[in-house]
């Protein structure tokens, strides 16, 4: 086993390795995971229409399953314009919005489950009309960056998810090489705690656990 | 009810001491001897193998007993020759062998009587199948018949039905190999086998006795379970009183043979597993917790408002707002030969006891097949139902009040 | 032949072994309650884990453990069933040429003060001849043993599949 300053020097050097290959990676790859990913949305993200859309829909890499789909265009107070439920078909999902959608900012949070069976989530924005006098959605939408207390949920950004404008897509990789650092040294820290935890744990005749 | 001489009386973790103990004063007695060249001292360890659970009893073994780490299923079909009386006569044979058997004593006329001597907490439970009750001209419990087909189900009769279960477990699987082949030798002129299924879970003294069983896909599996003795095990295991009455003292029981796509499970990243059931899997805590027994917070949301227990998750499925549709599970991994071109056949051994199929299983049953994203990588491939009848008294036999 | 001599050793030890045991339910014949005769010699005597081997036609055999808890040696005589019209009382030993042959035992079993007698495939045993009927797998069969002062006892032995020890009931 490393001692301690010895494994720093090599996680710290890992770490820089890591970033760099996000940097030489991010220029032809997009952050993307093993899952699908969003392909486009219409409207697109952060995308302004004159007219309130009779639907918004969204496209994915691949087919996504039938089960556990949600989609809802909520305002900047919370309330969600959509007509029901999301409709699947193949790699897309399709939700009727309230056709008295007034004008405003509105922002689409979807949840679908991936070919493989991993649930992803994310958001995406958009504005109706007159929309200037109209606060954005509560929500962090300047940073959709969505995990769960657990990260059960592929992280997804907007700005991967959509087409046209957003970040350069090697800000994306940055962002994304920061996160799976950010991960990393977080379960280093965390192993260590709990090897320092074992440690500090008493020997085993303190143990409470009866057959 | 783990041993039944109150000096052998002795929790796993007595029995983990006592062995470090013992090791401790084996390496003290090495010194010892190469300090003074005395002889050395031995010192006993406990074995696991000396372990028994009491055979004869107001319900049968198997059940409420602390799982054992290997478990081997037998279905019999009765042969059509087999009338009541001979069935009784089964009954009288299989229940000597498994009250001698589970007490370390080798079977009468048993041809390998050194494999007895170790018993390890050795269980031999009895189910009957519909067709063994109509054979004994009892009234079959209304829950005693195939399960609802279900549309995840991908069902081979191969692992199907049967009318005599034998459920054989113990902590060493030697022993479980002598006491089927004991009970099998013993069943021969009264049927055939229909079908063997082999389970295990981790070796006694691996983990910490009371540890969730894991399952191949690595997940805490059994979580919520009864614990023995308590008003819901009283009730909902040994409980219904629609049961005849032959049943009194029985339950009922399930085994659904579940394939695991373990192939396909790979492909799955660790945060995609975890949201498929529900539970972490460093620890099997609801992904609301931090602790595996920690309830579920089903109301919590992610930062958009999703649920971060999602509701397809087999936790979310499988819990009911009813209180009576509750199981005992006690089941077992199964790893067997792959075959055409696979590198794996493995699964669980889904096994759980209730005393109303009907009103317990089947709902949970139904939540799972209607939607649960666990069905991505799972397939239930075999289904049995039996009833287990109760214990019986020294001098008695297992379904003497059936007959 | 050498391999046989073993075994039967090892069968032998079990059987004392096996008396040990707790009774398990096809345990009998208990002096207080099996004994049909006031005589002695049955009040002393048990036989603990009885069975009869299962047979179609012909032959078949019966074993236990006898166990004399009394002070003088017990001497068995002879033996009657409903399920034999012949009972006889054998032992297995050596011929010249040193295999394993059966033969009518001497005067009978001698069980021994406060002693075990082993009746067991491929040693002394009860040799059923005539067989009044089928004998099937869980049935119940009641024997009579007789000791030598005319006493008896009475025990029933389940009957169990068995097809071992390769002995030849037919010599």
């Amino acid at each position: 086993m490393l001692s301690f300053p010895a494994r720093n020097r090599l996680l710290a050097g890992l770490g820089v390795l890591a970033l760099a290959a996000a940097f030489t990676i991010g220029g032809v790859a997009p952050a993307a995971s093993a899952h699908d990913s969003v392909a486009s949305t219409v409207p697109s993200d952060t995308e302004h229409v004159d007219l309130a859309p009779a639907t918004v829909s969204m496209r994915f890499t691949d087919n996504i399953m039938q089960l556990g789909a949600i989609m809802l265009v909520v305002d900047s107070a919370g309330t969600d314009w959509s007509a029901g439920e999301p409709a699947l078909d193949g790699p897309t999902a399709t939700l009727a919005v309230d056709p008295a959608l007034p004008d405003g900012a509105y922002q689409v949070r979807w949840r679908v489950v991936s070919a493989d069976g991993h649930p992803i989530s994310g958001t995406f924005d958009f504005s109706v009309g007159d929309a200037s006098a109209v606060a954005t959605p509560t929500t962090d939408a300047a940073a959709p960056v969505i995990t769960t207390p657990t990260d059960s949920t592929v992280v997804t950004t907007n700005t991967a998810a959509s087409t046209g404008g957003g970040l350069p897509i090697g800000v994306t990789a940055l962002i994304g090489a920061l996160v799976g650092l950010g991960l990393f040294l977080g379960v280093v820290a965390l192993t260590r705690r709990a090897a320092s935890a074992r440690q500090r744990t008493n020997p085993p005749t303190t143990e409470t656990t009866h057959s | 009810m783990l041993v039944d001489q109150p000096g052998r009386r002795l929790s796993r973790r007595h029995l983990l001491l006592g062995g470090a103990a013992a090791g401790i004063g084996a390496v003290g007695a090495v010194g010892i001897e190469l300090a003074t060249n005395a002889r050395p001292q031995v010192v006993a360890q406990p074995l696991n193998g000396t372990q028994t659970v009491p055979f004869y009893g107001v319900h049968q073994a198997g059940i409420d007993t602390v799982p054992q780490s290997n478990a081997t299923i037998i279905a019999l079909d009765l042969a059509p020759t087999t009338d009541a009386a001979a069935l009784r006569r089964l009954m009288k044979v299989l229940t000597s062998d498994a009250a001698r058997l589970s007490q370390g004593e080798a079977a009468l006329a048993d041809s390998e009587p050194e494999l007895a001597v170790a018993p390890a907490r050795l269980t031999v439970t009895f189910g009957f199948g519909p067709g063994l009750v109509a054979l004994a001209g009892g009234t079959a419990p209304t829950w005693l018949r195939p399960l609802p087909a279900f549309g995840v189900d991908r069902l081979d009769p191969a692992w199907g039905d049967g009318d005599l279960l034998l459920q054989i477990a113990a902590d060493d699987a030697l022993t479980v190999a002598h006491a089927t082949r004991m009970l099998l030798k013993d069943s021969r002129s009264f049927g055939t086998v229909r079908w063997v299924q082999t389970g295990f879970r981790r070796a006694p003294g691996s983990v910490k006795t009371g540890t969730t069983m894991r399952n191949l896909f690595g997940q805490v599996d059994g979580t919520v379970n009864f614990v023995p003795g308590t008003p819901d095990f009283e009730r909902l295991v040994w409980g219904a009183a629609s049961n005849p009455g032959w049943m009194l003292g029985g339950t009922g029981f399930v085994l659904r043979r579940i394939a695991m796509g373990l192939d396909k499970w790979d492909k799955l990243d660790r945060s995609g597993r975890e949201a498929s059931v529900g539970r972490t899997l460093s620890n099997g805590a609801p992904l609301t917790g931090t602790n595996e027994t920690d309830a579920p917070d089903f109301a919590a949301k992610t930062a958009i408002g999703f649920p971060v227990i999602p509701e397809f998750s087999h936790l979310r499925r499988a819990r009911s707002e009813n209180p009576d549709e509750r199981i005992l599970r006690r089941g077992y991994n199964y790893d067997d030969a792959p075959t055409g071109g696979s590198v794996s056949n493995s699964g669980l051994l889904f096994v759980s006891f209730q005393a109303d199929i009907d009103a317990q299983f089947v709902p949970i049953q139904r939540r799972i097949d209607a939607l649960d994203l666990l069905n991505v990588w799972i397939t239930p491939i075999g289904s049995a139902v039996f009833a287990i009848p109760p214990g019986c008294a020294t001098g008695g036999y297992i379904g003497d009040t059936l007959f | 032949m050498t391999s046989t001599t073993p075994r039967l050793l090892i069968v032998a030890a079990l059987g004392l072994l096996a008396l040990t045991g707790c009774a398990a339910t096809t345990d009998t014949a208990s002096p207080d309650t099996a004994a049909t005769s006031t005589a002695t010699a049955a009040a002393s005597l048990t036989i603990t884990d009885p069975w009869v081997k299962s047979a179609e036609t012909g032959m078949s055999a019966a074993f236990g453990t006898l166990a004399n808890a009394g002070d003088t040696d017990i001497n068995v005589v002879s033996a009657e069933s409903t399920a034999a019209t012949m009972i006889e009382l054998h032992e297995t030993v050596a011929d010249d040429s040193g295999a394993m042959v059966m033969q009518q035992k001497e005067g009978g079993f001698v069980v021994p003060a406060n002693g075990t007698y082993e009746l067991a495939p491929g040693a002394n045993h009860l040799m059923l001849m005539g067989l009044t009927e089928l004998i099937v797998a869980g049935a119940e069969n009641t024997f009579t043993l007789t000791l030598s002062d005319g006493s008896t006892v009475e025990f029933t032995a389940p009957a169990k599949d068995y097809s071992g020890a390769n002995e030849s009931y037919d010599k």
